[in-house]
């Protein structure tokens, strides 16, 4: 009974918890790890772990300070092999130095939260970010999505004033800046 | 820094900048976050260069590259993969069982102690787990995806991104109350929180009427299908459950319903508390442990185990001495198939047996068809029970 209990549960919360995180989780490790594979390898090891695991768990904050731990420990296991080379040392580096390793993980927290939003604009105006971080102009992107330039500027305009809506209360000149750069 | 409690700091920073960056910091928290910048200068300054940054741009671009769902098939893969020699393992001590009860009509699936069992990868069908009917007149499928859940918060509805499951938060109002409808599917499994903190589970192929907020004087909602209840207890205000031609009324109290009323299936079964049962003009107050139930138009009632009559809460079917065709309109609703008897006398065939309702259709077939008379044929849109050759 307690087993069947849990797999249902617990999956459940797991696979959600994975749909939610693992793009973040990816990008964190890719800051050490350079081989994509190794980089999928650390992340699908670190998400097992958790799932042997789950019942330790209290929260969703908990299972991420787990993976950003094992992430880290794997890497650095990694790099520890590889450090013939300068690029890997200096890696390595970073993930031995406390403060670093911290400002690391805030700023992929933050970053993974902003792309979350842009994921939750309305199609037409994701479209248009889509293509615009894919380096096309303003010319390019109404050509490929067969609508004018102005139009495009207009869903620019939408898709930034609609993500700045998120930032509301903060009102942060300097954060503004980085919504800005889309 | 290498203890738990620091990575969770960390973490927990994370948080309170994402909710900074939302304008959703309670004032404890906005005080949280300006002692972590006030505690070093370091911080400060991450704190601006964050805000500064201007590469979200490339972040973006490498971000939306990653595919989550195939990330996570992959995973899955891996997953079973890696525990695979020890389920076949697990396979082989069942069959051995099941030799050893030849003479018993039940089976069993045994599973494996806890750290070692690997998720299952279940052949059911999960497109959406339910279908929300607002009273506008909306339909909403609850399917996981964003925009759904976008629409849903806009209503004051809180959808927790971890498990299949709605929260209502509404305050008491005052005006006209405003109905919602939750369908859930065949192959479907849903909790709802309703606005007063009762909770429900549903299982498969249930509806459920209720007011997005309650009225001041009552408690009133109206199910069919098959429900688990955990009422919030409010003596001022009761609760009603109604069910067909029944009604369950309580105040405070845990029970689980089923009614089918196609099927002329009606039944609630008490775990704590105490409700009161009725259907048509008759009526009983159920003690704990006992179930009510309508049979030949008569309200009756039994001394049951209550984990086996809800099983389906935690996860389990629970067969006892079920006839056969119970059993496969269980695996209908659950499995989203269809089953059909090319021998009527089949369908009064006894199973009892536990098994966990994440294994797939196969695999409960396959056990059913090693320990008992019956056989499994799958057909283009159904699968055909036949009796098994030769077992006569």
């Amino acid at each position: 009974m307690e087993q069947s209990n849990r797999d249902i549960r617990y999956k459940r919360i797991f696979q959600a918890f994975h749909q939610n995180h693992v793009r973040l989780f990816y990008h964190f490790a890719a800051r050490y790890v350079d081989d994509t594979e190794v980089v999928r390898d650390i992340v699908q090891d670190a998400f097992i772990s958790v799932w042997q695991r789950m019942e330790e768990f209290e929260n969703e904050e908990h299972i991420k300070a787990f993976i950003y731990k094992t992430i880290r420990n794997r890497s650095m296991n990694y790099l520890r092999d590889k450090q013939v080379e300068q690029k890997h040392r200096e890696k390595l580096s970073l993930l031995q130095h406390e403060e670093e390793f911290q400002e690391h993980i805030l700023e992929e927290e933050a970053y993974d939260y902003l792309c979350r939003k842009i994921e939750q604009l309305p199609e037409m105006q994701k479209k248009v970010i889509w293509l615009h971080v894919d380096g096309l102009s303003n010319e390019e992107i109404a050509r490929e999505l067969n609508i004018t330039v102005n139009t495009v500027l207009t869903h620019k305009q939408r898709a930034r004033a609609i993500l700045k809506k998120y930032l509301n209360d903060s009102s942060d000149i300097l954060f503004l800046a980085l919504i800005f750069s889309i | 820094m290498n203890t738990d409690y620091e990575y969770r700091r960390i973490v927990k920073c994370g948080d309170l900048l994402k909710k900074y960056f939302d304008g959703e910091l309670t004032s404890s928290e906005r005080r949280e976050l300006a002692r972590w910048l006030w505690e070093e200068r370091r911080n400060r300054e991450f704190f601006q260069r964050l805000c500064r940054q201007t590469s979200l741009k490339t972040y973006y671009a490498s971000w939306r590259k990653i595919d989550p769902l195939k990330e996570y098939d992959l995973l899955e893969r891996r997953m079973i993969g890696k525990t695979k020699k020890r389920r076949l393992l697990v396979w082989r001590w069942a069959a051995v069982v099941s030799f050893l009860f030849l003479s018993s009509i039940g089976w069993y699936l045994f599973r494996t102690a806890e750290t070692e069992t690997s998720p299952v990868v279940s052949d059911r069908k999960d497109l959406f787990s339910a279908v929300l009917k607002t009273s506008d007149g909306k339909v909403i499928y609850l399917d996981g995806n964003k925009e759904s859940v976008f629409q849903l918060e806009s209503r004051g509805v809180h959808v927790s991104d971890s498990l299949k499951e709605l929260v209502y938060q509404t305050p008491l109002t005052e005006d006209s109350l405003i109905w919602h409808q939750l369908d859930i599917p065949r192959g479907g499994e849903y909790k709802l929180v309703l606005s007063d903190g009762t909770q429900v589970w549903l299982n498969s192929e249930s509806t459920i009427r209720f007011p997005v907020s309650f009225a001041r004087e009552s408690r009133e909602i109206s199910v069919t299908g098959e429900v688990y209840l955990e009422v919030v207890h409010d003596t001022l205000r009761p609760f009603r459950v109604k069910a067909g031609e029944g009604c369950v009324e309580v105040l405070g109290t845990a029970f689980g319903m089923t009614v089918y009323p196609l099927d002329s299936i009606w039944s609630t079964t008490l775990v704590q508390g105490s409700v009161r049962a009725s259907w048509g003009d008759q009526s009983r107050v159920l003690m704990p442990h006992r179930k009510v139930f309508v049979k030949g138009g008569e309200l009756l009632e039994k001394e049951v185990d209550v984990e086996n009559e809800l099983g389906w809460v935690q996860g389990i079917f629970v067969f006892e001495h079920e006839p056969l065709e119970e059993v496969v309109k269980k695996l209908e609703r659950w499995y989203d198939v269809e089953f059909r008897f090319n021998d009527d006398k089949l369908r009064k065939y006894l199973f009892t047996g536990k098994v966990s309702r994440d294994v797939g259709i196969k695999q409960i077939l396959e056990l059913m068809e090693r320990m008992n008379i019956v056989s499994f044929e799958q057909k283009e849109n159904f699968i055909l029970i036949k009796e098994k050759a030769g077992h006569f």
